[in-house]
């Protein structure tokens, strides 16, 4: 086009070019590696396999030896609210004594809101009678401050324990209801 | 300092990515064991890392028996989104290699398996598992099959096909503006202009809900603009090219183009103002660049060729420059300036660490971050650097843990052994066979007492002591002579025992489950205590051969942290040095582009002379 200027500069071709010729349309960036990177792409794949081997391996070591299943206790936590609550933190007692305190970020809240479960805490408790508090604050209805609590007692038996800390809003009281639950 | 963010960069090269790719994922079901949502709290927060860890873990465990064919499908994604695209193949060939009826199973597989091959540069391979994909399935996986599918065609330039796929999906409701943008390009690429500017033309004018749509309206109003200054129609040109964003990352280049319109109707002086505006602008830029040229030409169009001896020079100079800052750009990337900086970044979980990038444009080995990250070979080098740093750091943490697990083990010997004695001693009494035995025989009783009837063998301990006292004076009676006096206590003894026996006989049925339920609880109790037995007598078998293995298990994960440690060092290394690469190459060809525009300026610029010179002076010609 800007050939009938005899202007030194084609007319902008690296721009339609790179509108129409690109096999990016949308979206997607050309995602194909480089030829060059393929011997050192794939050693990185092994490399990541080894390591998540690695962890699982020694997630699980840890696992047996610090939370043996006739002594591990663990507590998660889940949300199924949006109306009638905003996570801030949460406090676990255990016995009467704190065991964690956990302030989430909003990254985290989303996770939660989504459908995540979070291991919140994992300790060791003798079989038995064991009373757990949970104290959850943030923002409840009309954004006000909210301080609520919750307590549960498990019988702890020989083998390990999943109890679960759940935040869901309850339509009928307009306000979010706090439970637990223990899973077999 | 000028800083800007690297969501630019990224709005630049992704442009929606996330959307696509996260949709074809498809929501996860509700969550039915425990440890899937621990998966999913990670996999939301795109930490794919732990996502896998945690997912491996569970399926080792068995704790997902609810989801194992969900977990499968979900590992092969998170491997693909982790960059694992070897594991992630095997997973989903596996996966189809299977007897299933689970269509929306098979489609996400061959759709992921498409997706692997076209990121290999494998089109044919991509195309034909793509095809694979039909039937009823999600919104979200119809249009991201879509999506691919009409790339793929369009990347093999057969718009034809591209157009119909894109077409049929039309009027469904995974109709999206990306896929509408799509079929526009389609169009134009197939020379159908006015169908395919009809379809930019309803993209350019959407009201843009958020960030990413507003790019691609700006995207579509752009390639429209262009598309007619093309066909030569610079009036609709200009108009289109006016509804991007003027500080939009597209702006330049809209800038350019409506100079260039202006330019088409010779209206050179009305070019001059999107092109001056333009040349304010960064100068790394080709766009501002190219501007640095046009507006001497222009003003040589329109005969003011002293201003155009002018501009030529100071954009000479400016391009001369531009040249330098590269060349010192390129100097200290060479000397490790890139690879320091994004070792000093903060790591950050996730892969949304790049959008946290902040990048330091005044910072020589980052001042072209932006142009570089929209190429896509620096980007994934950039990302697999970065996890090669996590990584890196993974490992080290892992170190200092294992460490302690040695101390730890021994403090559990100690404890163990200090136990023993006691222990041992318990296992060696014989004091729980005794209450077993003692249970049995109670249990034997009560079945003889609930066989013969014996509601006297439910007696409490008094009701059992004033029985046995009513059978000796039975014995007694039965020795005296009869007169009046035994007679009448005979009859005391009879009417004693019939009080008794009612009591036992209306008591009977109370007793018996009462009695049942004492022996139930005995039992239960005696049961745990049992296993307690059990399981101390295992521990105290196991103990010590217990030990054992596990100290033989942190010395092999030792050694195996020492050696990936060493191997991700020496990659990382490799890695960086192909970061560094990647990066000299492209601004290698930067420098080439502004020596090609430094040669032209001068070119015309020494026109621009000559034309001056064939004029007289003050009539535009050179002072």
């Amino acid at each position: 086009m800007l050939q009938k200027y005899h202007f030194p500069v084609p007319f902008s071709y690296w721009i339609l070019l790179l509108i129409f010729n690109s096999t990016t349309i949308i979206a997607e960036p050309d995602k194909r590696t480089a030829g060059t990177a393929v011997s050192l792409d794939e050693e990185i794949q092994v490399l990541k396999q080894d390591v998540l081997a690695l962890n699982r391996e020694l997630f699980i070591l840890e696992e047996e030896l610090l939370y043996p299943s006739s002594t591990q206790v663990a507590v998660f936590l889940s949300l199924d609210v949006g109306e009638f609550f905003t996570l801030d933190s949460v406090q676990l007692k255990l016995n009467d004594k704190v065991v964690s305190n956990y302030l989430y970020t909003q990254r985290e809240v989303e996770a939660l809101h989504q459908g995540g479960i979070q291991r919140l805490y994992m300790g060791n408790l003798k079989a038995g009678k064991h009373e757990l508090v949970a104290i959850f604050t943030g923002k409840g209805p009309n954004g006000r401050e909210y301080r609520r609590g919750a307590s549960h007692v498990t019988n702890k038996s020989m083998g390990a324990r999943f109890i679960e800390l759940k935040i869901v809003d309850n339509d009928s009281s307009e306000q979010p209801d706090f439970s637990i639950r223990e899973w077999e | 300092m000028h800083r800007i963010t690297c969501s630019r960069v990224l709005l630049i090269c992704l442009l929606g990515i996330s959307r696509f790719v996260a949709a074809a994922d498809a929501a996860p079901s509700a969550v039915k064991d425990l440890q899937y949502g621990e998966v999913l709290y990670h996999y939301f927060q795109q930490d794919y890392f732990n996502s896998i860890v945690r997912l491996q873990i569970a399926r080792q465990q068995q704790r997902l028996p609810n989801h194992a064919t969900e977990a499968e499908l979900m590992l092969g994604g998170l491997d693909l989104s982790y960059g694992l695209r070897d594991e992630a193949n095997r997973i989903f060939q596996h996966l189809l290699s299977e007897e299933t009826n689970d269509l929306s199973m098979h489609n996400r597989a061959w759709f992921y398996l498409a997706k692997i091959s076209w990121q290999r540069g494998d089109v044919a391979a991509a195309l034909q598992a793509i095809e694979h994909v039909s039937g009823t399935m999600t919104p979200a996986t119809r249009t991201a099959a879509i999506n691919l599918h009409s790339l793929l065609l369009l990347e093999q330039g057969n718009n034809k096909e591209a157009i119909d796929i894109l077409k049929n999906a039309r009027s469904g409701k995974h109709w999206t503006p990306y896929l509408s943008y799509n079929l526009g390009i389609a169009l134009i690429r197939d020379q159908q202009q006015e169908r395919g500017a009809k379809q930019l033309e309803r993209i350019g004018k959407i009201h843009g809900r958020n960030e990413e749509q507003r790019l691609l309206r700006d995207k579509a109003n752009l390639a429209l603009g262009y598309s007619y200054l093309q066909d030569g129609n610079p009036e609709i040109a200009r108009k289109t090219l006016a509804r991007v964003r003027l500080e939009g990352p597209l702006s330049n280049r809209a800038l350019l183009g409506a100079g260039w319109a202006d330019a088409e109707d010779d209206a050179f002086g009305k070019a001059l103002i999107p092109w001056l505006e333009l040349s304010n602008r960064d100068s790394s830029d080709p766009a501002v660049q190219e501007s640095l040229l046009a507006i001497p030409y222009a003003m040589a169009k329109m005969d003011l060729h002293g201003r155009a001896v002018q501009q030529y020079n100071e954009g000479i100079a400016l391009l001369i420059e531009e040249r330098q800052k590269l060349a010192q750009s390129i100097r200290a990337i060479q000397q490790g300036g890139l690879q320091d900086i994004l070792q000093q970044h903060d790591l950050g979980t996730g892969s949304g660490w790049m959008q946290q990038l902040h990048i330091d444009s005044e910072t020589p080995a980052l001042r072209y971050q932006l142009a570089l990250m929209s190429s896509h070979d620096f980007h994934e080098a950039v990302k697999n650097y970065r996890d090669l740093l996590l990584l890196e750091e993974n490992l080290s943490k892992w170190q200092t843990a294992v460490s302690t697990y040695d101390d730890m083990l021994a403090g559990r010997q100690a404890r163990f052994e200090a136990h023993r004695p006691a222990a041992e001693q318990a296992l060696q009494g014989r004091r729980l066979q005794q209450l077993q035995q003692h249970h049995a025989t109670l249990a034997g009783t009560l079945t003889r007492i609930e066989a013969t009837g014996d509601a006297a063998g439910l007696a409490n301990p008094a009701e059992a002591r004033q029985w046995q006292q009513l059978v000796q004076i039975s014995e007694r009676l039965k020795q005296l002579p009869a007169n009046p006096d035994t007679d009448e206590l005979h009859d005391k003894q009879q009417r004693l025992r019939g009080i008794l026996i009612w009591q036992f006989n209306s008591d009977y049925k109370s007793r018996l489950w009462q009695t049942r339920q004492q022996l139930a609880e005995l039992e239960t109790l005696l049961s745990e205590s049992q296993r307690g037995f059990d399981n101390l007598q295992q521990a105290n078998l196991d103990g010590p051969s217990g030990f054992g293995a596990f100290g033989q298990r942190i010395t092999t994960q030792k050694a195996t942290i020492e050696k990936l440690s060493a191997q991700t060092a020496n990659t990382l290394v490799a890695q960086g040095k192909q970061l560094e690469q990647l990066a000299i190459n492209e601004l290698e060809q930067q420098q080439q582009r502004v020596d090609t525009y430094i040669i032209q300026a001068r070119f015309a610029l020494a026109q621009t002379y000559d034309s001056a010179l064939e004029r007289p002076a003050g009539a535009g010609g050179v002072q």
